[in-house]
């Protein structure tokens, strides 16, 4: 079409502003009537705006001087010489302008060495040649007398982890090294020819005994970029086994109202993989999801209910469902708060899964503060430093503005940025109130005092000043699991992972008072199994939260703490006596003897408490007898709590997964949705769907829930803008 | 412009205003800084030889552009001819580096990078004239009228020469860019 390739070039010229009234007008006219056209000049016009992003550079400041020097030169001459003789100017000009080529042309000849130079050392060729030089090496110094040492290897296992920096690049051939450089860099420029072994390195090794090691600096491989390598940690964890009631009648463990793990769970999933095993904690999976339990109404801060029926996916089993439920507390009634948030800005967390999310979930926090409230912000990199003193709730822009303003970069320095960020929450401490840090990071602490254990002396240190340990996990790739899980644990606190802003809002808006408002601290569960009526028991999950059982009468043992409106809730899978099975047993013992009691009781749950400000605890208990297992029907708290059990015992692939299936999971949990105000079991069975998918291989098609489960946020107009 | 042949004073003050956008015209033209640098000198060597003097009947900075445009296309024959061996793939390399780079900046800065990097790349495959058209219109926003000075040919051959420019830029760009702001 004659007449759209013309209207084309014209638009073109339109873009530019350079055509005429009456063309003008044609393409106006045009563009109105022609998609095709408007697309074009859209087109056009993104990029014309694309190619701004090559920006100008500058002109390096010898040029300048160079040219200035000459220019200064050449009036100089011309003005002594101009006035007598015409032609002697022209010839001193020419000649100038000779003597600047000349060196101009020996400048860009040097320079073009020297680029070809740099260049050559990172040249996939150049590495191989390297190696072969190496190689050469090794065999002569082996030969000398095998003095060959370590060195050499380690200098290469050091260049293979460096990273791929520039600066990195020059720092491994420092000028005094210079000569020895070109000299291997003509070899390498002039085809690698075979004389090897008379480069620098490798002769001196033959000759002096002074140097035997090469240069350790010479024969680093400069590497082209290797692929970020995932070093996500997790700790290990062992299911727990099956365990005869007769012999462990007690079992002892600390409650967890972590919720990290499954939206890391999540996290993988989404992005179509599935968890490794130990990423995996079914009960901070089990906790993540609130269960409607009744709320308390004696002086107990919580209610504990239990309940059992068959086991879903071992029928010859039974399954015991221990719930607690912490008293809400109206929001207006909440103390005031005294946030300090520590948050990490190092260069790890520039990505938008990583800082842009934690200023978009405390943007969220931040709407919800009250006057009363007081929030603090500390960043840590290279170095830790303040960004907004303690701040009334009041002043909602200042604290935005600030939260806006940071920006990643640097390497991490946690344990500075932890210690600044206490001292912070201690001088603006507030008797009664909420004193807590709020830590955001990917959790990588690679600079400074790193060490577990000091890191985590201050934060119990703290602790018992009152001043609590929140922490948000953020990103993926560098995520250090295993350490921020055992921070949090002893810094009384929570620890969350925020994989979406829709989990931001679930942490910092619909959970805000049980995440920040501590109602029990030291919550220990101790369940004392009947012999004569469970045979044998299995806690499930909780697998680094167990403890001793002389543990649970100590007060000064530290464990779990449960916020306002909390739930949380154990599993137990039991087999009754009687059942054929057999586990692993201990003799009798030789001068003891066990007496069992009669009783109808399956088991007694205890548990003990302490009030935030108390330093003693508080005993109270509930028994399940047998009678509970004639009653018909299971509530949905034990359908959906099992059904997620089941689903991570998939997802670790547990030994004790019986006959569990992905299919059992969607349907149990499907049919326990209930409510479900916020929508979080609805994507919990879109979850197991998308596992099942990649489990059995099955073509992708990504389930509709996931992809919008930023639908219910509902958030106010302008937060909407940072979302896609 | 009263700049007078030989008038130390007024050419320094050229210099100061000219240098920048002179240098990363021939940058952008040549495709590597000693190019340019050697563009930029003679230029300004130029300014102070009688053999060259502004014309009086075009603006001053059209003339810097055309002197600028002369010594740039002499500078790439003659590198062409002469000594290309020596920068053979040199940019492309550099440009490879400069992707492997952004892992660590924050988003915006490593797209933004990256796209420096493609359009670097996409201009530099373009053929001499568009480039120089492009640029000149782009970068240094040029009136058709100035590029058909600056590079001595019709002002209907500079619209051809943006059109085909831009078209083939849009081929190359438009699926890699990233989305920005409309």
């Amino acid at each position: 079409m004659i007449e759209h390739k013309k209207i084309q070039e014209l638009i073109s010229s339109y873009v530019d502003g350079e055509v005429s009234g009456q063309e003008k007008t044609l393409v106006e006219e045009h563009i109105k009537n022609c998609s095709m056209c408007m697309k074009q000049y859209n087109q056009l016009k993104r990029i014309s705006h694309s190619l701004k992003s090559w920006p100008d550079e500058n002109i390096s400041p010898d040029l300048e001087q160079k040219i200035q020097k000459n220019l200064l030169d050449k009036k100089e001459r011309e003005g002594s010489i101009m006035r007598n003789n015409k032609r002697w100017a022209s010839i001193a000009s020419t000649v100038t302008i000779v003597l600047v080529l000349l060196f101009s042309a020996q400048l860009y000849t040097k320079r073009g060495i020297q680029g070809r130079l740099e260049l050559a050392q990172i040249t996939p060729n150049t590495v191989s040649i390297m190696k072969g030089t190496q190689g050469v090496l090794r065999s002569a110094t082996d030969n000398i007398g095998g003095q060959y040492s370590p060195q050499l290897a380690f200098n290469q296992n050091k260049s293979l982890s460096r990273s791929t920096e520039p600066e990195l690049l020059s720092k491994n051939y420092p000028i005094s090294n210079g000569i020895a450089r070109s000299e291997h860099g003509t070899n390498v420029f002039f085809g690698g020819r075979s004389d090897i072994t008379r480069d620098a390195g490798g002769y001196q090794s033959y000759s002096s005994s002074e140097s035997l090691y090469p240069h350790p600096n010479y024969y680093v491989p400069a590497y082209p970029a290797y692929p970020e390598q995932n070093t996500e940690g997790y700790d290990n964890i062992q299911d727990n086994g099956f365990l005869e009631a007769q012999n462990n009648p007690l079992s002892t463990f600390s409650i967890d109202v972590d919720t990290a793990s499954y939206s890391n769970i999540r996290r993988f999933i989404t992005n179509n993989q599935l968890p490794p095993a130990d990423a995996v904690r079914i009960e901070e999976m089990i906790n993540y999801f609130e269960y409607d339990y009744p709320q308390p109404t004696d002086e107990h801060p919580f209610s504990v209910n239990t309940e059992i029926s068959a086991c879903p996916w071992n029928t010859q089993h039974n399954l015991v469902l221990i719930g607690l439920q912490g008293k809400e507390i109206p929001t207006n009634n909440l103390p005031p708060s005294n946030l300090v948030f520590l948050i990490d800005v190092s260069g790890s967390m520039a990505n938008a899964n990583k800082l842009p999310l934690v200023q978009q979930a405390m943007a969220l926090l931040v709407e919800r503060l009250r006057p009363q409230d007081r929030v603090a912000i500390v960043v840590y990199a290279g170095t830790s430093g303040l960004v907004l003193n303690s701040t009334s709730g009041a002043e909602k822009s200042t604290i935005l503005n600030a939260v806006y303003s940071l920006r990643a970069g640097g390497s991490t320095a946690g344990a500075a940025g932890i210690q600044l960020a206490y001292r912070v929450a201690e001088e603006n401490f507030v008797q009664d109130a909420n004193n807590r840090v709020i830590l955001a990071t990917d959790g990588d602490f690679n600079v400074g005092v790193s060490n577990d254990i000091e890191l985590v002396k201050i934060i119990e240190e703290k602790r018992n000043k009152g001043i609590f340990l929140t922490i948000l996990g953020f990103g993926s790739g560098n995520y250090k699991d295993s350490k921020m899980e055992k921070l949090a644990d002893k810094g009384n606190g929570n620890y969350a992972y925020v994989d979406t802003l829709a989990e931001a809002k679930k942490v910092f808006v619909d959970d805000l008072t049980s995440t920040l408002y501590t109602i029990a601290k030291d919550v220990k569960l101790q369940i004392e199994f009947n012999p004569a009526q469970v045979k044998a028991y299995r806690l499930i999950g909780y697998e680094n939260r167990l403890l001793n059982k002389e543990d649970f009468n100590d007060d000064k043992k530290d464990a779990g703490e449960l916020g306002a409106g909390h739930t949380v809730t154990a599993l137990y899978e039991i087999v009754l006596s009687g059942s054929g099975e057999n586990f692993p047993t201990v003799d009798p013992l030789k001068y003891q003897e066990t007496v069992t009691r009669p009783s109808n009781d399956l088991l007694t749950v205890k548990l003990r408490y302490k009030n935030p400000k108390e330093d003693a605890s508080k005993l109270l208990s509930k028994t399940l007898t047998k009678d509970a297992l004639g009653e018909k029907g299971v509530s949905d708290n034990f359908q959906f709590a099992s059904a997620v059990a089941e689903f991570g015992l998939l997802l670790r692939n547990s030994p004790h997964k019986a006959n569990a299936s992905f299919e059992q999971v969607l349907q149990r949990a499907r049919a326990a949705i209930g409510e479900d105000p916020q929508g979080y079991r609805l994507e919990f069975a879109a979850l197991v769907e998308k596992a099942r998918i990649i489990k059995n291989n099955l073509p992708i098609i990504i389930p509709y829930q996931l992809e919008n489960n930023v639908d219910h946020l509902n958030l106010p107009d302008h937060y909407q803008r940072y979302e896609k | 412009m009263k700049l007078q042949a030989g008038d130390a004073a007024a050419i320094e003050e050229v210099f100061a205003q000219y240098k920048k956008p002179l240098f990363n015209y021939a940058l952008r033209v040549a495709g590597n800084r000693a190019d340019a640098e050697d563009v930029v000198s003679e230029v300004f060597l130029a300014l102070s030889s009688h053999k060259y003097s502004p014309r009086p009947d075009i603006k001053f900075s059209t003339w810097a552009y055309a002197v600028a445009h002369n010594f740039a296309i002499s500078i790439i024959r003659k590198r062409k001819t002469t000594v290309s061996f020596w920068f053979q793939n040199q940019d492309d390399e550099t440009e490879e580096l400069q992707i492997a780079d952004t892992s660590n900046l924050p988003n915006a800065v490593a797209q933004e990078r990256e796209n420096a990097v493609l359009v670097k790349r996409a201009i530099g495959h373009l053929n001499l004239a568009q480039k120089e058209a492009i640029i000149l219109r782009e970068y240094h926003s040029l009136s058709y009228d100035e590029i058909s000075q600056v590079m001595n040919i019709t002002l209907e051959k500079v619209k051809i020469l943006i059109f085909r420019a831009r078209e083939q830029l849009k081929k190359e760009l438009l699926s890699f860019l990233r989305e920005e702001l409309p």
